[in-house]
């Protein structure tokens, strides 16, 4: 079971407008940095 | 840990129950990755989703936005349910009462497992439901008991026939990337999956976690 206690990145995740939020790629912008620590996780 | 073939499988949970931002993250991470996305489980509400279900049920399906969303942001031409065998229709339950399934406030009015249909017996089917979707030979249940053996006999094959269908699905894609979105605050949505890392969403916060090996 993954310990959800010991998170090995946290990245904080902006407000987004409503045609933001439905837009993926907007969304991929806005996330950038938290895909990247996510992407990071999942690389190591 | 990305696989030796260059695959890379993700898990999207919630922190919260309902509108933690999951299936928002989900589709960014989608258009990143150049990935196709799955939620094994999904759900949607006859009254407060209303405009979603009468799109699904009068064109004699059901699905939710959630799934929609996704197959829009996949990479490749998928229809909702390709990527969610699993549906529940729920609708509210007046007064104190669980309903079958010990929701509070709510009771669940049908499923769809693939492209068959479970129906409870013990709660009113919306007459558009009756009229648009092949309820009349789709098993009844009226018990907990009787659901439980549904879900034995129909669900659990679905969902362990949908993990092979992801890690198929991944080898026919350029990019070899899958996102799971999980359902609600389950945790984990299907079995004998293994991912890379999982991603916990919630309102502001993403926290990224090494999967048990």
């Amino acid at each position: 079971m993954t310990d959800l206690t010991d998170p090995k990145a946290t990245a904080t995740l902006p407000a987004l407008p409503d045609d933001d939020r439905r837009d993926p790629a907007a969304v991929a912008r806005a996330y950038a940095d938290a895909y990247d620590e996510l992407l990071a996780v999942a690389e190591s | 840990m990305a696989s030796d073939d260059g695959s890379m499988r993700i898990l999207v949970a919630g922190g919260a129950r309902v509108d933690a931002g999951k299936t928002t993250f989900t589709t960014g991470l989608l258009d990143r990755l150049g990935a196709v996305g799955f939620k094994p489980r999904a759900g949607n509400d006859y009254w407060f989703d209303h405009d979603d279900y009468r799109r699904a049920v009068e064109a004699g399906r059901l699905y939710g936005k959630d799934a929609k969303r996704l197959a829009d942001a996949s990479t490749g031409t998928f229809a909702p349910e390709d990527l969610n065998p699993v549906h529940r229709l729920w609708r509210p339950s007046p007064g104190p009462g669980t309903g079958l399934v010990g929701a509070a406030h709510r009771q669940f009015v049908l499923d769809r497992v693939g492209e068959s249909f479970v129906v409870n017996a013990r709660t009113h089917v919306p007459k558009s439901a009756r009229e648009h979707l092949p309820l009349d030979d789709a098993p009844t249940v009226s018990s907990v008991e009787e659901l439980n053996e549904v879900t034995r006999r129909l669900h659990l094959p679905m969902l362990d026939g949908f993990a092979d269908r992801i890690r198929r699905v991944e080898t026919e894609t350029e990019a070899g990337a899958a996102v799971v979105e999980s359902y609600g605050d389950v945790a984990v949505p299907i079995r004998d999956l293994s991912f890379d890392a999982v991603a916990v969403v919630e309102p502001g916060r993403m926290r990224a976690y090494e999967p048990a090996t």
